[in-house]
């Protein structure tokens, strides 16, 4: 991506990154060069106008990798666990090594890390239907 | 897409060989979805869905394949990586032919997929289109997929109760005990049937009995009774015994595989857990194998036994006992899954709350100095609360399944009583029979009872053993090659060839190639992050390289045995780590059986001499856990003491002085100058005062080598060494430091 900046510098290789990808998904947002230095800060994507806002989106959806779970199909028992989950990504099937990838965090959000790295987000375990919520509990 | 937008047809080519193919799990708009690319000799083929099989013909891709793409100077492969996802684009000069979406965890198998692309597209160009030799390049295989088999979590306790195989002879000798209680447990009501027969009723019935006859029927009963102790005792104590030597193999068994595992396990587990998991899952399992497991088989037993004399006695009445069995076999049934749950969950939550206490009780400066103790109480409390009501949800389950248990056994004496009742007024049985029958079927459902109520504890247990076996089943990523090699004297020259390597799907060296003679000392500098302690720790074989090779005097170092090679390096790490104990023994850690005398010289070439005889026991003072009761300058002093002793012929200093003063540090780098020569040294250092003893200084950027020369060398070519360089001597000048520059100066003060 090629970024040309207000002060007519283009800058090659840029990327977007999320400063909250988990916790403020909608929040600031950096443009960064390919070493990661900054180039541009967006204190808070909703300052921007509708339609930069909607490119913004497009932008970091192939830049950034996290999907949202919104409900637990199924979880195996026994290692590894096989997860099936549906996510605003789509439908995935997942295998994790040990129950040590799940991780809940203050906020109420909990995080489902697969053997590949990949995160898997639930944003507010409460929001659940009650059998995701059921399942995760099991698994953690 | 129809196939018909392909770049270029290809005619099926019997010399086509597949060369790499991988999996590509997003689609265009980076969803989940399943497709695939694969390079042959010949073409690139991209189709959706999953290849079929690992290893797959290149007629049966061609059918499959949506798109293909002969190989051609043009086409060329463009990857960007993000860290959580990945891009690959195809390009026929400035245009787009096609794009893959794919998450970061596969980018190995893509990245790998277009090397071989470009290799070949390089060969294909140079017209050597027949000298590619394929065998250098077997296809990656297709499926990631981790080939362990799923394990329920009894298969799991299964596996754990293996390890009372070298016990085997104890447990035979438990279970003939058990047996021969059981037996003696048997007899006493056998003696009540002729008691009540032969004597009591007679006599109630106006017979004259000589009441002798009943003293052999009490004798009996009593000897039964101490028998039945007796022998009770030997197997409650041998198995108590042998269930204690179980768990002990097995902690120090799970212990020693946690140990051998490589650093990437530890970066990614909690401490707690691993503690929680060592230590009190295995009691756990204890506790099972000396209580519950070993009365599980006498029981069994017992109910067996029980169940011919009660068939012998009366078969009528034994039918009737197995009344309320469809009860209790459902009431298991049922239960089962929820207590696994339930104990599971249990253990978790115990997990957690000891990685808070492993979490906070090392950061208590950190705690103390934000004044964050009400927070971590409360976090520990929120942790210990779901500890409780893990164990409270278990509680309700198990605690209602018990009474339950009675409550059909009792039902199924009543069945009893009533037909027995019944049968002694038909004159079916007789009195005697019915008594002896009563303490048989009270017996036979207490065992019985006594083995449902074991379901708990087996799903207790089953819940612990499966934490181990999930630990045991971790493999170190650093592996022992099968024949490991041995050398006895390093010389010390260690060869980098292109090195790459991620942390997990992040890149952080990208191509490193580094020659390090015998002997040399080489400074590696560079900003913060750019990959220097990662670069020190592939050195030290710490993690294996994503691609690329180390050799050291020119042998690989994935061929060496990794205790034999550690055993030649010395390792200053930039936290220095002490353990709880003495500062002679912290100091003798690499070299337990050092003498005292070379204890002391390398403590004087550290520096750290003078300081610990100010300290109230010298050498023989505790240091605390991780070295607490000393300054950092001071831990970094023991630990360069550390790594001399072991007289390494790699030293790797990682800011091994940053924490002492420019002079200390003086003094340090002239007694390590002694001790270096001879040694191939790597040292790292923000302070670049510190390398200017270095034969060359290699600057990293990045993870990439941007310059190598001496200090005069770099800095004439005015990069970014001399950039580091300057703003340091300004930082200096202002801070009148400059002095540590000039070596004249460096013993100035003294
Ligand atoms: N265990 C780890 N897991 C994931 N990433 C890591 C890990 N250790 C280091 N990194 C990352 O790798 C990069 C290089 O780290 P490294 O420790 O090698 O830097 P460094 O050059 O030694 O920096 P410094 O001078 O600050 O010590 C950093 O960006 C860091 O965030
Ligand atoms: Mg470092």
């Amino acid at each position: 991506m090629k970024l040309v900046a207000p002060t007519g510098k283009h800058v090659d290789g840029v990327h977007v990154v999320r400063a909250f990808p988990f916790t403020a998904a909608d929040g600031p947002v950096a443009i960064v060069d390919g070493y990661g230095n900054e180039i541009i800060w967006i204190h808070d994507l909703g300052l921007l106008s509708l339609e930069h806002q909607q490119f913004m989106k497009r932008l970091l959806e192939t830049e950034e990798f996290l999907p949202r779970i919104h409900s637990i199909e199924s979880v195996s028992r026994g290692t590894p666990y096989r997860w099936s989950v549906v996510t605003d990504r789509g439908d995935a099937f997942f295998e994790q090594a040990s129950s040590d990838g799940v991780a809940w965090h203050t906020d109420g959000s909990v995080t489902i890390t697969d053997c590949d790295g990949i995160c898997y987000l639930i944003p507010t375990v409460q929001h659940l239907d009650r059998r995701s919520r059921r399942l995760l509990e099991r698994h953690s | 897409m129809a196939s018909a937008e392909s770049f270029d047809s290809v005619n099926s080519n019997p010399s086509e060989i597949l060369l790499a193919c991988c999996h590509i799990n997003l689609d265009e708009q980076a969803k989940f979805g399943s497709g695939w690319l694969a390079v042959t000799t010949e073409a690139l083929y991209s189709g959706k869905g999953l290849l079929p099989v690992e290893q797959i013909a290149v007629d049966e891709l061609q059918n499959l394949a949506q798109h293909q793409w002969s190989l051609q100077k043009e086409l060329c492969l463009t990857l960007t990586t993000r860290p959580t996802i990945g891009q690959l684009e195809l390009r026929a000069g400035q245009e787009v032919l096609q794009c893959w979406k794919f998450s970061a965890g596969i980018t190995p198998e893509v990245v790998r997929l277009k090397d071989c692309f470009e290799t070949r597209c390089e060969h294909l160009t140079h017209g050597e289109k027949h000298a590619f030799n394929p065998k250098k390049n077997t296809p990656v295989s297709l499926q990631n997929v981790s080939k362990k088999t799923s394990t329920g979590s009894l298969a799991a306790l299964i596996r754990v109760l293996r390890f009372a195989a070298p016990y085997w002879w104890v447990v035979v000798i438990g279970t003939l005990l058990a047996l021969g209680t059981t037996f003696a447990s048997l007899v006493p009501p056998y003696l009540t049937m002729p008691l009540v027969d032969k004597v009591l009723i007679p006599h109630q019935s106006g017979e004259h009995v000589p009441l002798g006859i009943a003293i052999p029927y009490l004798a009996g009963l009593a000897a039964a009774a101490v028998v039945a102790s007796l022998l009770g005792y030997g197997r409650t104590w041998i198995l108590a015994w042998v269930s204690e030597r179980i768990t002990a193999d097995l902690r120090i068994r799970t212990y020693a595989h946690v140990q051998s595992l490589s650093l990437d396990f530890f970066a990614t587990r909690r401490t707690g857990d691993l503690i929680s998991r060592i230590g009190s899952d295995t009691e756990r399992l204890n506790n099972y194998l000396s209580i519950s497991l070993i009365d599980f088989f006498s029981n069994i037993l017992l109910v067996l036994f029980t169940a011919i004399v009660l068939f012998t006695i009366s078969p009528l009445l034994a039918v009737m006992t197995l009344v309320p069995f469809p009860f209790v076999i459902w009431l298991v049934y049922s239960v089962r899954g929820r207590l696994h749950q339930g104990f599971s969950r249990s253990r978790i939550a115990w997990a957690d709350m000891t990685s808070a206490l492993a979490d906070t009780i090392p950061g208590i400066r950190v705690v103390k100095a934000f004044a964050q103790e009400e927070r971590e109480i409360n976090r520990f409390r929120r942790a210990n609360h779901r500890v409780l009501e893990a164990n409270d949800h278990v509680n309700i389950t198990w605690s209602y399944f018990g009474p339950l248990v009675t409550l059909f056994s009792e039902f199924g004496v009543l069945v009893i009583w009533a037909s027995g009742v019944w049968l002694v007024f038909n004159n079916s049985v007789t009195v005697g029979t019915l008594t002896a029958f009563l303490a048989y079927i009270s017996r036979f459902y207490g065992k019985v009872e006594s083995m449902v109520r074991m379901v708990p504890a087996t799903q207790r247990a089953a819940a612990s053993a499966q934490r181990i076996c999930d630990l045991l089943d971790c493999q170190p990523t650093v592996a022992e090659p099968v024949t490991p090699h041995h050398i006895e004297h390093v010389k010390g020259k260690i060869d980098l060839q292109n090195i790459y390597f991620r942390y997990g799907n992040r890149e952080v060296l990208h191509g490193i190639s580094l020659t390090i003679e015998a002997g040399e000392m080489v400074g590696l500098v560079g900003t913060s992050g750019a990959g220097k302690t990662t670069l020190a720790n592939l050195i030290c074989r710490f993690h294996d390289p994503s691609s690329g090779n180390i050799s050291i005097d020119g042998i690989n170092l994935r061929a060496l045995s990794l205790k034999n090679y550690r055993g030649h390096i010395g390792c200053v790490l930039q936290e220095p780590f002490l353990f709880f104990g003495s500062i002679a023994e912290n100091i003798a850690y690499g070299r337990p059986h050092a003498t005292r005398g070379e204890i002391v010289a390398a403590a004087r070439a550290a520096g750290a001499h003078e300081f610990i005889l100010r300290l109230p026991h010298a050498y023989d003072s505790r240091v605390g856990e991780r070295g607490a009761q000393l300054s950092g300058g001071e831990r970094q002093r023991i630990s360069i003491a550390r790594a001399l002793l072991v007289d390494p012929a790699i030293l790797i200093l990682d800011e091994a002085t940053s924490s002492v003063d420019a002079e200390t540090e003086s003094l340090i780098q002239h007694a390590i100058e002694k001790l270096v020569t001879g040694r191939t040294t790597i040292a790292i250092a923000h302070r670049l005062a510190t390398l200017r003893r270095a034969d060359r200084l290699v600057v990293l950027e990045h993870g990439q080598i941007v310059e190598i020369g001496t200090h005069d060398e770099l800095l004439a070519i005015g990069g970014t060494y001399a950039r580091l360089y300057q703003t340091q001597i300004i930082d200096n000048q202002s801070h009148e430091l400059q002095r540590t520059f000039h070596p004249t100066s460096r013993f100035a003060k003294k």
